[in-house]
C-alpha cells in the first residue's frame, strides 16, 4: 500500500522518463492531453508502466475519466483500494 | 477511402486500419468486420491487433494524416502509426499520393466535378529502416521522434511535386 505521496513521485518518474518531460511541467493541475501532450496511444505505454511500477492490475477503462495528473494519482490510489 | 482502394489493390498480404466509425456504419459494417481490418479505437487491443498483424508478416496500410491535405496547412500525422511501427515493424515504406486537380478534398462538394478528369499519382518512397529509431529510448520518445521525421518527409516530397 502506497501513499498519496508515494504514487504522486512514481507517476512523476514515469511521464519524465517515458514521454522526457521536464519535471517541471508535470505538476497535480496539469492537464495529460492539453498541458502534457499526451494521447490515447501514450496512454497505453503510462498504463503498462504504472502497473509494472505498482504491481496491481489496471486496465485503460479505469482511466476512462482521468483528465489530470491529480486525477491520475487519486484513480490509482482507489484501485489500490484498502 | 480512395486512397485505401488503391493500395489494397497494388499490395498483396496487406490489412489496413480503418476508422472504427465504418464499424458501425450499416453500409460498411459487414465489409470491414469480414475483412480482418484493424479498428483505429486507441487501445490496447488495437495496439496489439496491429502489431500481431505486422509479426504475421503481413504489411499494415495505415494512413496516419487521417484525410486528404489541404494545399497550404501544415500536415499532422496522428501518433499511433508511428506508435505502431516502434513496437513491431521492421520498415516503413512511405507512399506519396497526389491528386490533380484536387477531388474529393476536404471542403470542397463531391459534385463539383472537375473539368479535367482526375489524375490520381502514386509514389512509392524508400524503405525507412525503424531500427534505429528504437534505440534505446523508451517507446513513446521514438515514435515521436519518428512520427515528425515522418511529417518533414511527407511534407518535403509532396510539397514537391511528382518525380518524373
Amino acid at each position: 500500500m502506497q501513499s498519496r505521496e508515494q504514487i504522486y513521485a512514481l507517476v512523476r518518474d514515469a511521464l519524465a522518463e517515458l514521454f522526457e518531460l521536464e519535471p517541471a511541467r508535470i505538476t497535480l493541475d496539469a492537464h495529460l492531453n492539453d498541458d502534457l501532450e499526451i494521447d490515447s496511444i501514450d496512454a497505453v505505454d503510462l498504463i503498462d508502466r504504472l502497473k509494472k511500477a505498482t504491481g496491481k492490475k489496471m486496465s485503460a477503462d479505469d482511466f476512462r475519466s482521468v483528465r489530470t495528473v491529480n486525477d491520475l494519482v487519486l484513480t490509482i490510489e482507489r484501485l489500490q483500494g484498502p | 477511402m480512395c486512397d485505401v482502394i488503391f493500395l489494397l489493390g497494388f499490395s498483396r498480404d496487406s490489412c489496413s486500419i480503418v476508422k472504427h466509425q465504418l464499424f458501425r456504419n450499416a453500409f460498411t459494417a459487414l465489409a470491414v468486420s469480414q475483412s480482418g481490418y484493424v479498428k483505429n479505437e486507441p487501445t490496447e487491443a488495437m495496439i496489439e491487433h496491429a502489431s500481431n498483424v505486422l509479426k504475421s508478416g503481413q504489411s499494415l496500410i495505415v494512413f496516419p494524416q487521417g484525410t486528404r491535405s489541404r494545399p497550404g496547412e501544415a500536415m499532422r500525422f496522428h501518433r499511433g502509426a508511428a506508435a505502431i511501427g516502434i513496437r513491431a515493424a521492421d520498415f516503413i515504406t512511405p507512399v506519396f499520393i497526389w491528386c490533380t486537380p484536387v477531388v474529393l478534398g476536404k471542403g470542397q462538394p463531391w459534385y463539383r466535378v472537375p473539368a479535367r478528369r482526375p489524375h490520381f499519382v502514386l509514389q512509392i518512397g524508400e524503405d525507412l529502416p525503424l531500427a534505429p529509431f528504437r534505440g534505446e529510448r523508451p517507446g513513446p520518445v521514438a515514435a515521436r521522434q519518428l512520427n515528425q521525421h515522418l511529417i518533414e518527409l511527407y511534407e518535403a516530397r509532396i510539397s514537391g511535386g511528382p518525380l518524373h
